[in-house]
């Protein structure tokens, strides 16, 4: 560690891991095993750490970390925030979630990292095979979208802002490309003309429910004989429940659950959250497919921008302006009056 | 200067050199996947450098007539950077026009501009060059 309590740049992980333990551990020491990077997140820097304990315990955990400063990727997001929504979470109990263990705010481990419980479990989205029945998939997907539903409002900390009613959510989750067209170096038509129509077309409300912000079967693990696992919540926030289903309603993902069989999903999903067909219908979900993307769309402009205003930045922000251009298609095509 | 080979053709070629010879070299998969979408970047840029000053001042024209805008400044030049300070302004009174016509509900006017809409990310998806996404 150099003077001011940083880690320094070549400390190996694995070391910096065994002092952080230390830290929040005094009376145990723990010797780090294995230490596996896990690749395929967007956002966040995230690896396996398998620890053995002075006392004999052996335990499986997951870091979770910002990149380091300069490497930052596409998508960013509060490691505070999320901090303090698992926490929130897993003392509530509405839902199933990874056990949060510590916190570093980047005092041993150099960047802010989350610590919590390696859960065994398959991501929902691969044991979706081509042409296999969907439908037990669907019931399990739709089932924890119900749950995050029932999740009390009052149990999420005051980090996340509580919107008075749903007309000032939906407002404020339509402002995030307001605001964020409106920060970018060139103005964009597209997002200025969906902005505009999702103010002009507004569903009718629903009570207002937890969004896990990236409501995608890959972030669902299960396992035979135990409750369905979600994890990632870093982009977490108070809205319209529907903006989790129908962000995941227009995901390119392969092997959706909704476009394989629309009519089972929606009838499903009233099913099981008690909505009626005027709040959820195929309309309805395109509506928050927009809404949903929202955050995620404007990320992905923000990259872009930066480079417009000369910033370096890694290729990942050049490679997303075709995702830009896929989603520009998709929304045209649903504003279209 | 010299003109031939264009720069669509200069860059298709550094696509090519990536795929069929750095690419194979590489071992490190973060560093494969980099390689891969540096391929595809190089691919969009060749598709816009061979059609982008065209395809703006065409649509340059369209938007300031949409938003009605009086007197259009004219082109500074034909440089890039002249092209798409004048796309970034018609762009703006487009999208200013195209605000107004949905808050008015005039329907008539949404569809004219979606059709120019249309145009804009019809193009967008040539210059994706074949690149379909694949969820994240």
């Amino acid at each position: 560690m150099n003077e001011g309590g940083a880690v320094d740049d070549d400390t190996p992980m694995p070391v910096r891991f065994e002092r952080f333990l230390a830290a929040v551990e005094p009376d145990r020491a723990a010797t780090v095993t294995a230490f596996k990077p896990i690749s395929g997140g967007y956002s966040r820097v995230t690896a396996r750490v398998d620890v053995r304990w002075s006392d004999g315990d052996e335990e499986k955990l997951i870091l979770r970390m910002d990149p380091p400063p300069g490497k930052e990727g596409v998508f960013s997001s509060e490691r505070d925030r999320e901090w303090s929504v698992l926490q929130a979470l897993w003392a509530d109990g509405t839902v199933t979630i990874p056990r949060p263990r510590w916190y570093d705010t980047g005092e041993h481990l150099g960047t802010k990292a989350i610590v919590m419980d390696f859960v065994e479990g398959t991501p929902l989205q691969l044991t979706l095979q081509p042409d296999g029945d969907f439908r037990p998939a669907t019931d399990i997907y739709l089932d924890v979208a119900a749950t995050l539903q029932r999740i009390p409002l009052k149990a999420l900390p005051g980090e996340i802002e509580h919107p008075d009613d749903w007309d000032s959510a939906i407002d404020s989750a339509i402002d995030i490309y307001g605001r964020g067209e409106r920060g970018l170096v060139e103005s964009d038509p597209v997002i200025r003309y969906v902005t505009a129509w999702l103010r002009a077309n507004k569903p009718p409300p629903v009570p207002l429910g937890v969004v896990h912000g990236d409501f995608q079967p890959g972030n669902i693990l299960v396992a035979a004989g135990r409750e369905p696992v979600v994890i990632d919540w870093e982009f977490t926030r108070i809205g319209d429940p529907r903006e989790d289903v129908g962000y995941y309603s227009g995901s390119p993902l392969p092997n959706s659950l909704y476009t394989a069989d629309a009519d089972y999903f929606l009838a499903r999903y009233r099913q099981v959250t008690g909505l009626s067909e005027e709040q959820v219908n195929p309309d309805v979900m395109r509506y928050f497919f927009i809404l949903g993307m929202a955050e995620l769309m404007i990320q992905m402009m923000q990259g872009a921008d930066a480079l417009a205003r000369g910033e370096p930045k890694p290729v990942m922000n050049t490679f997303l302006i075709n995702s830009i251009s896929y989603f520009h298609q998709n929304y045209v095509d649903i504003c279209r009056p | 200067m010299i003109s031939r080979p264009t720069t669509e053709q200069i860059l298709n070629n550094c696509s090519r050199e990536l795929t069929e010879v750095v690419l194979p070299a590489v071992e490190d998969e973060t560093v494969k996947v980099t390689v891969m979408m540096l391929d595809l970047v190089l691919r969009n840029a060749a598709l816009r450098a061979a059609h982008e000053i065209a395809w703006m001042t065409d649509e340059i024209a369209a938007m300031q007539a949409f938003a009605g805008t009086a007197r259009p400044p004219a082109l500074a030049s034909l440089h890039l950077d002249a092209v798409a300070e004048a796309y970034g302004a018609a762009s703006e009174a487009f999208s200013a026009a195209m605000e107004s016509a949905v808050a008015a509900g005039d329907d008539a006017k949404v569809r004219r501009g979606a059709e120019l809409m249309d145009r804009r990310v019809g193009r967008e998806e040539e210059l994706m060059a074949g690149w379909t996404p694949v969820g994240r």
